[in-house]
């Protein structure tokens, strides 16, 4: 009879985790000897008793797997939102804003490389209700890799974001699972009323997409056209190092 | 990896592994969806099991770090969970109070070390990424698991014959 294996050794082997020749080695032992065939029985039935007792903690999750999804990418944005305040006031002033609906940057103005291209940019845009003024509803949305990501807080029952694709170009929404939808050609209409004061949208623009709008009643908030990110009237922004974060002093409802 | 995927994945095991290390439904959820928000922030690349073990890492510094600040051990053991949709009988829902009481006081003998290899074990880590988490050579996991186990074990036991 050979030596003993070690308990660790024969916990090892139980949970697959020896090499080929070591799980070989212990496999050929505990055949052959009662008292480590007895350990590892023993071993066996403690590890099957402690997953039955774990068991006994486990609940089901308060909030389904897609709620738990929106709630973590709504966090992600408002803490995104709370990471550069300071710049945003010195970087509004580069930013001039065209009335009427089309948006420009000034030439020269240091985030006009933020808005060329396409692929990486991130847009933010919000405007926290947590500041006290719970009478205005807060936006955030981010675009990164053909997905851009758009969260309300604050926002009343029956409040509706409108996203218009100038091309007719399917745009694919994603949003909190009560939140219903109504489309036409190149429109999609989106309902939070059933969705409580807070909800996240996701618009997935497909590359080369004509033109993705969102907007409120009369009033846009970000046009995306050609890998461009414009502004809508009196929305500031300062710049991220990934893009910039739009801000919004209000929104009507 | 997309983050749907991994999310899909690894979320509802992250959020078992800290409703056991807690007892605290809220908590636990709370936990583990800002280990998703700081995957988000950080922009962690990379295959599925890395990125699962940086998450239950994430988790369990965060869950450590929300028992400094509160202190609530005590509040934590006398926690049940909530089961709205149970339609146990009075009589069931004692019994099973009695039984996740006695769960939770049994992990509590364990130190924070042995806790955390038992159950991300449960969560079907492997003895490599065990290691990684709690910082001991490989090839002593299955020396430490067995010892967490029966020590687990024998505490439940105990709590039996009390």
């Amino acid at each position: 009879m050979s030596e003993h294996v070690k308990e660790g050794a024969i916990q090892a082997w139980l949970d697959n985790e020896l090499r080929g020749d070591e799980s070989a080695r212990v496999e050929s032992h505990i055949e052959g000897c009662v008292r480590c065939r007895e350990i590892a029985q023993g071993l066996q039935r403690t590890a099957a008793g402690v997953t039955a007792a774990l068991s006994q903690l486990d609940v089901k999750p308060s909030t389904s797997l897609d709620e738990a999804r929106w709630e973590v990418r709504r966090k992600w944005a408002r803490g995104r939102g709370r990471g550069s305040r300071k710049r945003s006031v010195a970087a509004a002033a580069v930013l001039v804003l065209v009335a009427g609906g089309a948006a420009a940057l000034v030439p020269g103005s240091p985030l006009k490389e933020l808005w060329s291209g396409s692929g990486t940019q991130v847009v933010s845009q919000e405007e926290l209700a947590a500041e006290g003024e719970t009478d205005r509803i807060g936006v955030a949305a981010s675009y990164r890799d053909g997905r851009m990501e758009v969260g309300l807080e604050n926002a009343p029952a029956g409040f509706q974001v409108e996203i218009r694709s100038g091309s007719g170009d399917r745009v694919q929404l994603r949003a909190h699972p009560d939140t219903r939808f109504d489309s036409s050609a190149g429109r999609v209409g989106v309902n939070l009323e059933h969705v409580g004061a807070e909800a996240l949208l996701e618009i997935l623009v497909p590359p080369g997409s004509g033109e993705v709008l969102l907007r409120t009643g009369s009033r846009y908030l970000v046009r995306w056209s050609e890998g461009r990110f414009q502004l809508g009237e009196g929305i500031d922004a300062d710049p991220l190092p990934d893009g910039v974060r739009l801000r919004v002093p209000e929104i009507d409802r | 990896m997309d983050f749907d995927s991994v999310f899909d994945d690894v979320y509802p095991k992250l959020h078992r592994y800290c409703l056991r290390m807690t007892a605290d439904s809220d908590i636990a959820e709370d936990a583990a969806q800002e280990a998703f928000v700081r995957l988000l922030d950080h922009k962690v690349r990379g295959e599925l099991p890395g990125i699962r073990a940086w998450l239950f890492k994430v988790a369990t510094h965060i869950l450590r770090d929300r028992g400094k600040v509160e202190s609530n051990r005590a509040r934590l053991l006398e926690a049940n969970p909530v089961r709205p949709e149970s339609r146990e009988t009075p009589a069931e829902e004692l019994e099973r109070k009695e039984r996740v009481r006695r769960v939770r006081e049994a992990l509590e003998t364990l130190d924070e070390r042995d806790r955390t290899l038992l159950l991300m074990r449960e969560e079907g880590f492997s003895y490599r990424e065990l290691a990684g988490a709690i910082g001991v050579q490989a090839s002593s996991v299955g020396t430490l698991l067995s010892r967490a186990r029966t020590r687990f074990e024998a505490a439940m036991n105990s709590e039996l014959v009390e």
